[in-house]
């Protein structure tokens, strides 16, 4: 049996930095809305009816093939600072994060596989893989839906499919997400028109933590905004269509950069990797900064002896969540500031 | 030199990472820069997420001024009002889709262009456009799936045709076409397999 401290020892299999066009897209992400007919949806639910969906569905999930190393972790009873390590590794949401009651997260899979229970519908299961591998990921939650539903019978509906508590996730109740990392368009002033032709087309962005969040260390989220009128793998196909064009823009304005200034893309990125080497202080806001210019020199070549999945594992690991589960104590933002300095000078090789 | 991140108006603390910006008549009226917790404990983050819900609901309501004044509905299952779920965009159970139907296909249609599932069905879900009628709205029932399979539910067609009627009805040929094309599609389904 694994619990949480486990978890911190090491990252995810998506924060690996592998996978098909892995120097821009981060990661690939499915999720599955899904409740269990005849029962209240969380808007409405009682305790009592929020601790009796808990139970039900941690029994159903345990027949359930989810892979190796599986863990059940109840919110309700999790410390704040837990909570907010798994938000930080994308494992729950803001949402469940801050939910009360009965409430909790199954993770699986070297944590590819996540199932938050009593968020805003009782389950969305979440599958996620590194790199741009969205069949993938479509195939094997597909079949985790399939498993859960021969064990808990979902509130489905002849016409409009799969019910959700909000009507924008109803039909497929499939929200597909890709994470980018899309420095050279930001500099380049390009991304602007890469957002205008994804929401003409109906495809959101959003930033690193998902819905209302800044787009901080030029990452950043797309997905699909309608859920109904068409079939799962249309959807997957329509994110597979659009994304390796923005892949190819991307890699088009750094190739650019890396041409026609070069000298100003090697201040920035010298600047920022001797910054995060030797900085005895550093807020996470400048550490995201910095290592997204990291991230970039180190894709092209500027800093061979980085590796990508340093990087990657950095953006996640400087988070006040992991910072305090490392130091195993609540910290002052002033504390976190400085051990967040130290964290980056080891893994960076800094002084 | 740092650069010096802009902290959270709430708290003073934190970095902001939540910058809202409320605009009317293309000017600013509202500026907003919060970190992520003091942006949930305002309920910002949440309403953000709303506001696409409501809107659409608002607009729905504009469109149907005739009818204004027409009682609220009560689902009988979560007891939620038609007036609340406007109110909090969230439905209380499935059945409310059922119960503020009216509604719920305007609005699926605004959202999503469509208020048709075509995509996967749990196993033993019927696949063919069963009726919307009352009851139906879950199926398998809480005692299985194979078993609720076995009431699957009455004429497709007969089910859109009753929506037709109230399309033309309503005056809203758009949806009346659309209408038309999938009673054709149900029907030669229904030759197609028997």
């Amino acid at each position: 049996m694994i619990n949480i401290d486990d978890l911190a020892g090491k990252t995810g299999e998506w924060l690996r930095g592998t996978g098909p066009d892995s120097d821009i897209v981060v990661s690939s992400r499915i999720r599955l809305a899904r409740n269990v007919a005849g029962r209240p949806f969380l808007t409405v639910a009682s305790h009592k009816a929020k601790a009796e969906l808990e139970a039900q569905i941690r029994e159903g999930l345990e027949g359930v093939n989810l892979g190796k190393g599986r863990l059940y972790v109840a919110l309700k009873d999790t410390s704040p600072v837990d909570r907010q390590f798994l938000m930080e590794r994308h494992l729950i949401s803001r949402d469940l994060l801050n939910a009360e009651g009965d409430r909790g997260v199954a993770i699986a899979k070297e944590e590819s596989v996540a199932i938050m229970v009593n968020e805003e519908d009782h389950l969305r299961i979440q599958v996620m893989r590194s790199g741009l591998q969205l069949e993938e990921a479509w195939r094997e939650i597909d079949r985790i839906d399939d498993e859960i539903a021969a064990k808990l019978p979902y509130a489905f509906h002849a016409l409009h499919g799969y019910l959700t508590a909000c009507p924008t996730n109803a039909g497929t109740g499939m929200r597909i997400s890709v994470l980018l990392h899309l420095p050279a368009l930001v500099m380049t002033r390009q991304i602007d028109k890469v957002f205008q032709a994804l929401s003409r087309i109906n495809f959101s962005v959003r930033g690193l933590y998902g819905e209302g969040t800044q787009a901080s260390g030029n990452f950043y989220q797309i997905s699909n905004q309608a859920t109904l009128g068409k079939p799962e793998i249309a959807l997957v196909q329509s994110l597979s269509d659009v994304v390796p064009e923005i892949v190819r823009f991307e890699r088009h304005c750094r190739e650019k950069l890396a041409k026609e200034q070069r000298t100003a893309l090697e201040d920035r990125v010298y600047r920022a990797c001797g910054t995060l080497k030797y900085a005895r202080s550093i807020s996470s806001e400048e550490t995201m900064e910095l290592l997204s210019a990291v991230r970039l020199g180190s894709q092209l070549s500027l800093l061979p002896e980085i590796k990508p999945g340093t990087v990657n594992e950095l953006f996640v690991t400087t988070q006040p969540g992991h910072l305090q589960k490392q130091e195993g104590r609540p910290l002052s933002p002033q504390e976190r500031d400085l051990a967040r300095a130290g964290l980056i000078r080891g893994r960076l090789g800094g002084r | 030199m740092p650069s010096k991140a802009k902290s959270c108006e709430t708290c003073h603390e934190n970095p902001a990472t939540v910058h809202l910006t409320e605009m009317a008549n293309n000017h600013v009226v509202l500026e907003k820069h919060l970190c992520d917790q003091c942006a949930s404990k305002q309920g910002i983050i949440g309403k953000m997420q709303m506001s696409l819900v409501a809107e659409l609901l608002g607009n729905i309501k504009d469109k149907q001024k005739g009818a204004a004044k027409e009682a609220d509905v009560r689902c009988p299952d979560c007891g939620m009002l038609y007036s609340e779920f406007r109110a909090k965009a969230r439905f209380g159970c499935s059945r409310d889709y059922d119960v503020f139907q009216k509604h719920v296909l305007a609005l699926l249609e605004k959202i999503h262009g469509s208020t048709e599932h075509v995509g996967k069905r749990p196993k033993g879900a019927p696949k063919a456009l069963p009726a919307a009628a009352k009851g139906a709205a879950e199926v398998p029932g809480p005692k299985g799936p194979a078993k609720a399979a076995a009431k699957a539910p009455a004429d497709p067609v007969a089910e859109l045709e009753k929506e037709l009627e109230k399309a033309v009805k309503g005056e809203d040929f758009e949806r009346a076409a659309k209408l038309r094309d999938r009673i054709r599609e149900a029907k030669a389904r229904k030759e197609g397999k028997e």
